[in-house]
């Protein structure tokens, strides 16, 4: 029986679909319905184990994109299809998509950071008239750890797609370098906005980049990760000075925080 | 109303029969069956905290994969010997706990005695976070000669003095020039600036041991973890965290965004006097001065408005 009176109850939602999508990165497909945006995420449970705060994947049907890392995910690497894992959410602020519609959008990520941007794209894949464009720079450490990859080559008819790697291998002909490379010629449009996610150092350097070109830090939002436990502005692991990062973000805009000290 | 100290004992002891009965016992905040346990004479080492957020607190069980709800039988709670400054960091706790079922469940069984302070003890600083008094409470106690005023403010309360029989009330004017001495005695003037440069000591000297913020009564953060039983079952608990640990922001991956004390320490000073005030308007240090009284080396936080 589910004590329905606390916020930390989670339901049981069994995994419809598991898809490795890199050396130790894996999508679970989930059965469940759930009203959310993209940029959100869910806190994800492996009972017995503990919970980690997991950004939603997809829109609209509910996936989670994950790194074996931690005592939590390498407990849901051990679960596949057919099984339960722990669901509460969806928590946090999401990516403004009614704010940023009619503009021309730039999705920039490194690694794991595309599980939410992907999110964005598959909104904006059905709801194509509410934007002027969409380009996406995506920088993974090398081919064979790129997410998402059959998918990525499928948007390239869809949005401006620029991939990057750290290290190439003998199949990689593409660009090679730090996803800011990619920027170096990149001619920015009018009435731009950014959406990025990405690892602490990945951010502040795109964030560089973007504002030489002339974007203003209002015209930046970024996605953040902290430590969450309970997901609800209450255990004070995420916190940033005054901001809760699960219940103010994890969707900033970048003039909100950039002054920030952890 | 005023009570004679001696005809306390026996309502104290009547009550600790029908209720939880929480007193101060010298080091902590402790259930008690009889008035003498009470010792009125110290700052207790351990805030009341646990009595409102207990130290671990089971959120579920689970069993093969299931979620069990941790059903709560709380008998109602008595918790005498709460400082004005216990009652504003109550009234913090209260606010920031808004909406979260576990802690109003057992909030609400709750009945708070206050006891006014008419001194300052070692390492109090009420007067310098303006905590010296509050009305946040269902009954206040002041210690007068051999009597106790008490102020009775709640249903809660009046239901526990409902058969003390005949008392003499505190004529109003007595009340107030009691509270007026008390607020002169403690009051001082001028804003509070926080100045960095002793945290770059306290830095040095800390080890991270965590005291500070396991006494404080407004620290409030916490982990959740799962506890086994067996192979397929056990809890969901939360546990008391500290923020002074590095796996407090620890992340996946092994990233720490807290890795140095100066921004632990940093964290905790400016959380108290500053950040809680930016989203609250209210700073979260009540001054009751228990993480110097704690501290092994001596940190003393409130060197910061020097």
């Amino acid at each position: 029986m589910k004590n329905t009176s606390s916020s930390y109850d989670v339901e049981m939602v069994e995994i419809k679909e598991a898809v490795d999508e890199a050396l130790d990165i894996r999508t679970f497909v989930l059965d469940k319905k759930m009203d959310f945006r993209p940029g959100q995420f869910v806190m994800v449970s492996a009972l017995g184990i503990g919970d980690a705060a997991i950004s939603l994947s997809s829109y609209p049907d509910v996936q989670i994109t994950f790194r074996r890392v931690g005592n939590v995910t390498n407990a849901l690497f051990r679960r596949g299809v057919g099984d339960k894992i722990g669901i509460r959410g969806p928590y946090g602020k999401p990516y403004p998509t009614e704010e940023v519609k009619g503009r021309n959008i730039i999705l920039v990520s490194g690694g794991c950071g595309l599980a939410p941007i992907r999110s964005f794209v598959r909104y904006f894949l059905n709801n194509k008239g509410e934007f002027r464009s969409v380009s996406l720079f995506f920088g993974a450490r090398n081919p064979s750890m790129m997410l998402y990859k059959d998918e990525i080559l499928s948007w390239k008819d869809q949005l401006n797609l620029n991939l990057t790697v750290d290290q190439a291998d003998s199949s990689w002909k593409g660009n090679v370098g730090l996803v800011t490379s990619l920027m170096d010629s990149y001619q920015l449009p009018e009435n731009a906005v950014a959406m990025f996610c990405g690892p602490p150092f990945m951010i502040k350097s795109v964030s560089e980049a973007l504002s030489k070109k002339g974007l203003s830090d209002d015209n930046m939002i970024v996605s953040l990760e902290r430590n969450m436990k309970c997901g609800v502005g209450k255990c004070g692991h995420c916190t940033i000075e005054e901001k809760f990062v699960c219940l103010d973000g994890p969707v900033f805009r970048w003039s909100e925080i950039k002054h920030l000290h952890d | 109303m005023i009570i004679k100290k001696s005809s306390l004992a026996a309502l104290f002891n009547s009550l600790a029969k029908k209720y939880d009965f929480y007193a101060p016992t010298g080091e902590s905040f402790e259930r008690i069956r009889s008035f003498d346990e009470i010792d009125f004479g110290r700052k207790t080492v351990y805030s009341a905290k646990k009595i409102f957020l207990p130290q671990a607190e089971q959120l579920f069980y689970f069993a093969n994969n299931n979620t069990i709800s941790a059903k709560k039988n709380i008998k109602p709670i008595i918790v005498f010997g709460l400082r004005p400054c216990d009652l504003h960091g109550l009234e913090y706790m209260d606010e920031f706990f808004r909406g979260d079922a576990l802690y109003e469940e057992r909030r609400k069984k709750i009945t708070v005695l206050g006891l006014q302070c008419t001194k300052c003890f070692k390492n109090c600083f009420c007067h310098l976070t303006n905590t010296y008094q509050s009305n946040y409470y269902d009954a206040l106690f002041i210690e007068a000669g051999d009597d106790f005023f008490i102020d009775v403010k709640s249903d809660a309360a009046k239901v526990i003095f409902r058969n003390i029989g005949h008392v003499k009330a505190v004529k109003e004017s007595d009340m107030n020039e009691l509270m007026s001495i008390i607020k002169n005695s403690f009051h001082r003037e001028g804003e509070l600036k926080i100045n960095d440069a002793p945290i770059d000591q306290f830095s040095k000297d800390c080890f991270s041991c965590c005291a500070c913020t396991s006494v404080c009564p407004t620290c409030t953060c916490f982990d959740i973890t799962d506890k086994p039983a067996t192979i397929s079952s056990g809890s969901r608990t939360r546990v008391w965290d500290s923020c002074q640990s590095q796996e407090f922001t620890r992340v996946a991956g092994d990233f720490v965004f807290r890795s140095d004390r100066f921004s632990r320490i940093k964290q905790r000073i400016y959380c108290k006097f500053d950040y809680t005030k930016r989203r609250t308007g209210k700073m979260s240090c009540i001054g009751c001065g228990r993480c110097v009284d704690v501290c092994t080396k001596n940190i003393n936080i409130f060197e910061v408005f020097k």
